[in-house]
């Protein structure tokens, strides 16, 4: 396939050992992983999740697929259709990273002032770990600066084709476009691949994600439940899972979670005194949090409190809507694919965005929340100016918030938790 | 009450047994049915009156009377053979009583039936009873068992479609009033009607009944250019069916009246503004191609003039209860996540 880059000034792929930084990956996520493991009351069917998400399972499986001819395909974003993925036969994989020893790397070959999450799966890539190193072709929506402008430097690394997102949800005005790129898309994977697009391959795979989501709203009615029967940790480890896992088999082990979390007894006192000592439900809102970057939902979790809900791309927002399909036309199910991978998006690169203010009070109110936290991640602008906007609107509706910036390091984890700690505190809870 | 299926499926049923009962009604029911609640509207002496042509004009008298003399809020159409259920459309009751100006008595039931109809059901008369409708529904399934897309008529084309209502309905009553008047005079009865001349329904419903409309009358020259408009008529009626889903709904000047009703009505389209993630399935789902209950953001009631309360929006919604429709307040279908996916207006993978 013929890259979409100039060749002229063509570099040599930059790579680093990843030795250290592998060690230290895991290192990272055990600890993380052990604390959620000596909570009392862990559902039991987190040991398949807890596999796929730190141990080589997955990536041996991978593997195997490669060196039987499949082709991995790494996405960024939730803007990326797995459908047409799935569809053509290949494996999608989505490659936003959150692992912090991969981030220094990446700074040489991009920059230092962008954002960590790209830098982590740049730097990855360079180390020859995770995902991101297995992948045979990587697609990247032009969701926001970091992501469009890396695309040209891992174009050195894996080929490398950029979606044009549309910076603003407007029906009539940007989904003809949007709807022309995913066609484009479906071409350029179609080139990839050597298959054709064929209409009840595409109908197969928007039926496999649709019962995904149907087994993910289960987890997310089971996260309405209070007191809580999961913690948030453990909630968006096992949505991660679905970032690498067979679709298929991991939505027959959420079925089985949610099927154990609906029988599970309360994890915590429910006595009358309990009113002031009960976890506070938290809604966590802002820039994605991807493992094995626990930082927040740890300290949040260890402080007393729960993350009962999330607007999170790398969460929530990433398998609860469905692609709905009015007509089972080819072209019907191209559109809605395409309906879906952008209207449902509460990114803030959009430049309307109501729809994520809208999302965190009707989050807050469903699930009995006690409070808000928006994170964001240093050097994302995008989530940056958007706090103001929806702290003001949150502070209008009497919902506490706590903004929270940080990065992937686990320098600042003491003054965070310092921080959760007193916001807890004033919102009623443990302190 | 909870009935059985989804509401396409409910949808089609009660299309069908509409259109089976508004077209072979005659068969079905051999007298017509004498209610005296109301007087028949009647053409005084000399105005022009469809009882007096002979089958060799464009506007032939059909061979039965209805089987009750009314006028129901959607196309049911005076040229169904035998007669039909109902004496004809609204905008046939508007035209020729303002050609007649018939007495007040003899208008003001018929008018005062129609208003409570449509007050009570709105477009759901056009969403899912009206026969013309129902030939189009059928239009659209051969193009979605051919795997054919439909078009997406974008704003510009969907603001000609609001164009062309008002000018046809316009048309349709000024003529009507005009026509006594010199120098229309003359060709009075030639001018008689003038959208049921043009009217799709008229070539489409003799041909239920195993007769031939009148497609070819080049007797004077105003019968020719109605005759002409006819089939262009018929044309952009199945044209627009086959490629754009209801599109047609949105030119079609009987829905007007009704399209009154759709708000301050019985029956309203209820949109939980703070849940709705604007997903775009209401919009993509939508057969008269609106977008406006994807984009009203503000207000609780999105139901709006060209919608047809098919409900089809209500029915894909994937987020439980965000969209509504109510009678009187009372929820009459909810939206809700469907496990499966198994969408009945599709071809089923």
């Amino acid at each position: 396939m013929k890259s979409i880059f100039e060749t002229r000034y063509r570099r040599a792929p930059v790579r680093r050992d990843g030795t250290a930084a592998a060690a230290e990956i895991a290192r990272i996520g055990r600890r993380y992983l052990d604390a959620m493991r000596a909570r009392p009351g862990r559902p039991a069917a987190m040991g398949y999740f807890d596999e796929i998400m730190t141990g080589e399972k997955r990536l041996d499986e991978i593997r195997e697929f490669r060196r039987g001819g499949g082709k991995v395909i790494g996405l960024y974003c939730n803007f990326v259709p797995e459908e047409l993925v799935h569809a053509l036969g290949a494996l999608p994989v989505r490659i936003c990273a959150g692992a912090s020893p991969a981030v220094a790397p990446a700074e040489e070959v991009l920059a230092r002032d962008v954002c960590p999450m790209v830098k982590s799966s740049f730097g990855l890539r360079m180390m020859g770990l995770s995902y991101i190193s297995e992948c045979d072709l990587v697609v990247v929506p032009t969701s926001c600066d970091a992501k469009k402008k890396s695309s040209r430097f891992l174009d050195q690394y894996v080929p490398t084709i950029t979606l044009d997102l549309p910076q603003e949800k407007n029906y009539e005005k940007n989904l003809p476009a949007w709807t022309r790129e995913i066609r484009h898309l479906v071409g350029r994977l179609e080139e990839f691949t050597g298959r054709k697009l064929r209409k009840d391959a595409l109908a197969s795979a928007i039926r496999l994600l649709h019962r995904r989501t149907e087994a993910f709203r289960k987890l997310h009615e089971a996260r309405k439940r209070n007191p809580y029967a999961i913690s948030g940790r453990d909630a968006l480890l096992a949505m991660q899972a679905s970032f690498h896992d067979d679709p298929a088999r991991w939505t027959a082990q959420m079925e089985i979670l949610s099927a154990e979390l609906s029988v599970a007894k309360p994890t915590v006192d429910v006595s009358a005194d309990a009113e002031t000592s009960r976890p506070r439900r938290i809604v966590l809102t802002g820039a994605p949090v991807i493992w094995p970057n626990w930082k927040l939902l740890h300290t949040i979790e260890e402080a007393g409190a729960v993350v009962v809900a999330d607007t999170l791309c790398s969460g929530t927002q990433r398998l609860f809507d469905p692609v709905e399909v009015d007509e089972w036309t080819f072209d019907g199910m191209l559109r809605a694919i395409a309906v879906r991978h952008l209207f449902p998006s509460i990114c803030p690169c959009f430049i309307e965005n109501a729809e994520h203010i809208d999302r965190v009070i009707e989050l807050a109110d469903e699930f009995k929340a006690d409070g808000v936290v928006y994170h964001t991640l240093r050097l994302c602008q995008l989530f940056d100016m958007e706090y103001n906007h929806v702290a003001a609107s949150l502070r209008d509706k009497g919902l506490p918030l706590l903004g929270i910036t940080t990065d992937l390091s686990l320098e600042d984890e003491e003054q965070l938790k310092t921080r959760v700690e007193a916001f807890l505190e004033m919102i009623g809870g443990r302190g | 009450m909870k009935l059985p299926g989804s509401i396409t499926a409910r949808r089609r049923v009660v299309r069908g047994a509409a259109f089976g009962l508004l077209v072979y009604a005659a068969y079905l029911i051999p007298a017509p049915l004498e209610t005296g609640l109301l007087p028949a509207a009647k053409a005084p002496p000399g105005a022009p009156s469809t009882t007096r042509f002979d089958r060799s004009r464009i506007l032939w008298a059909a061979d039965d009377p209805p089987r009750i003399d009314a006028y129901p809020p959607a196309a049911v159409c005076r040229f169904i053979p035998k007669g039909g259920m109902f004496k004809a459309c609204v905008l046939h009751f508007l035209s020729e009583n303002l050609t007649w100006l018939t007495a007040v008595r003899y208008m003001l039931p018929h008018l005062l039936v129609f208003i409570v109809l449509a007050f009570l059901f709105a477009r759901l008369w056009c969403g899912w009873v009206c026969p013309l409708g129902c030939v189009g529904d059928a239009l659209c399934w051969l193009r979605r068992t051919a795997g054919l897309d439909h078009v997406r008529f974008t704003k510009d084309a969907q603001r000609l479609l609001k164009a062309g209502n008002w000018l046809l309905l316009g048309l349709a009553l000024g003529l009507s009033l005009l026509i006594v008047l010199p120098p229309l005079e003359v060709c009075k009865d030639q001018l008689f009607l003038p959208y049921c001349q043009i009217c799709p329904g008229r070539l489409i419903f003799p041909l239920f009944g195993g007769t031939l409309p009148n497609w070819k009358d080049f007797s004077t020259p105003v019968y020719g250019v109605f005759t002409v408009l006819g089939w262009i008529f018929l044309a952009l009626f199945v044209l627009a069916f086959v490629t754009g889903k209801n599109v047609w709904c949105r030119l079609c000047p009987i829905g007007t009246f009704t399209s009154f009703f759709n708000r301050g009505g019985a029956v309203a389209l209820v949109k939980d503004q703070g849940r709705c993630s604007s997903c775009g399935v209401c919009a993509d789902a939508c057969p008269v191609a609106s977008t406006r209950v994807l984009e009203d953001r503000t207000r609780s009631d999105v139901s709006h003039a060209e919608c047809i309360l098919c409900l089809r929006c209500v029915e894909m919604c994937p987020k439980d209860g965000v969209l509504k429709a109510t009678l009187f307040g009372r929820v009459i279908a909810a939206s809700s996540f469907k496990p499966g996916l198994g969408s009945p207006e599709g071809v089923t993978p």
